[in-house]
């Protein structure tokens, strides 16, 4: 039952919600929002595996006193602590949302922010003229990144005019194929999931 | 110059010009930022899903409404710790095949009605130059992604090649907005540090 089990579970969950979506009993049955229940609560529980994961790293980070270590018991600190702090208040505290909203946003933002400057230099690096496809790519992606600035329109009065007309015909087409293919491709590796012919969320060799 | 007195406005500050002292290397000050962001993130989410989902869970469906399979849920969900037991890590597969199995029954039974929206969308009257590049962008990029229609075929190769171009175009404008969007956020935060912060006004 190692693998059986589990893959009997597999295909059930996956029956069970396809049967709900299209029999008029599975709908009546309400068989689908009992088991959104189960995804959803079992799903907010492995979440703590997040946390788990993270202090078992950091506590081998700190007992072998790796290089850096300091900064382990920092992050443990900071952890346990709004989380504590959390679990008190609730979300919506006083404290615990200040700190959100003035920390946490904060480095969220900046960190974030910080990609732009390494995406910028990645990009030359990558598409510089090498090839005629990314010649084209780095020419519309530094056309639409003017189109979208105030700076497009200062220099040609119809530059977000052509942007426009960009993402709404070969991008959007462009977009859609890809969409298209992507959603063809899902479907087909979840028939797989479904007939057990996919096994790669077992562990072990993949597929059979 | 009018600095803030306002203490979230100085934690902010704070916080952002440590996360940028990496531009210049790696150094204490934004391994500190890095670790404290790492912290807070897990812990928040860990938080805002326990009072939001769990306790929620508990109170009203198991407590309130007696829906005591949701405890069935509960377990299952707690089986993925499992994983830290070798003996047993087996049990760990339980709550993922459930997971999977759940997404898979999704995207077989609800997907198809949001893509194959996009699929009758594409049918459009060629009455247009537009059109009529929008229907040849679609096939186009479309053929590109058959891999069991050898591309050696001229007409197949052909189209495919013009679907390449689409999907570059593509691939270029979705680039573009996303730096855009990191220049967007970055701006904002040096508003922040300018204007909020040492109060610099324009």
């Amino acid at each position: 039952m190692r693998k059986e089990g589990p893959m009997i579970v597999t295909v059930l969950s996956s029956l069970i919600v396809v049967f709900s979506a299209h029999f008029h009993l599975g709908k009546q049955l309400g068989i689908k929002d009992a088991l959104d229940g189960w995804f959803l609560i079992s799903i907010c529980i492995a979440l703590a595996l997040g946390f788990v994961n993270l202090t078992a790293i950091h506590w081998k980070a700190i007992q072998r006193k790796r290089e850096g270590w300091i900064f382990s018991v920092w992050l443990m600190i900071v952890m346990y602590g709004y989380a504590v702090l959390g679990l008190i208040q609730s979300h919506t505290g006083t404290q615990f949302n200040w700190i959100y909203q003035n920390i946490q946003a904060a480095l969220s933002s900046a960190v974030f922010s910080l990609v732009a400057f390494f995406i910028s230099s990645a990009a030359y690096r990558a598409f510089r003229i090498r090839t005629k496809e990314a010649t084209v790519l780095m020419i519309f992606a530094v056309f639409v990144m003017l189109g979208r600035a105030p700076i497009g329109d200062a220099i040609w009065g119809q530059w977000s005019y052509w942007v426009n007309k960009i993402m709404a015909v070969p991008n959007m087409a462009g977009m859609r194929g890809i969409l298209l293919g992507a959603s063809i491709g899902a479907f087909a590796t979840a028939l797989r999931i479904m007939l057990g012919l996919e096994r790669a969320h077992l562990g072990g060799t993949g597929t059979q | 110059m009018n600095l803030s007195t306002n203490p979230g406005i100085w934690a902010q500050a704070i916080c952002i010009l440590a996360v940028y002292t990496y531009l210049y290397k790696d150094n204490p000050i934004w391994r500190f930022a890095e670790t404290t962001y790492l912290g807070l993130a897990t812990a928040y989410w860990f938080v805002f899903y326990f009072h939001n989902y769990i306790v929620v869970f508990v109170k009203d469906n198991v407590m309130q409404n007696g829906e005591w399979h949701y405890i069935l849920a509960i377990i299952l969900g707690l089986m993925i710790f499992f994983r830290y037991v070798p003996s047993l890590a087996w049990l760990a597969r339980y709550p993922m095949s459930f997971w999977v199995g759940f997404g898979t029954g999704y995207v077989l039974g609800f997907a198809p009605a949001v893509w194959l929206t996009q699929v009758r969308t594409s049918f459009i009257a060629l009455n247009s130059v537009e059109n009529v590049l929008i229907v040849i962008g679609i096939l186009a990029t479309l053929t590109y992604f058959f891999f069991t229609i050898a591309k050696e075929n001229p007409v197949v190769g052909g189209i495919a090649e013009v679907g390449k171009w689409y999907i570059m175009i593509a691939l270029g404008s979705a680039f573009g907005n996303t730096v855009l969007y990191r220049w967007n956020l970055f701006l904002s935060r040096a508003n922040t540090i300018i204007v909020d912060w040492l109060g610099v006004t324009p």
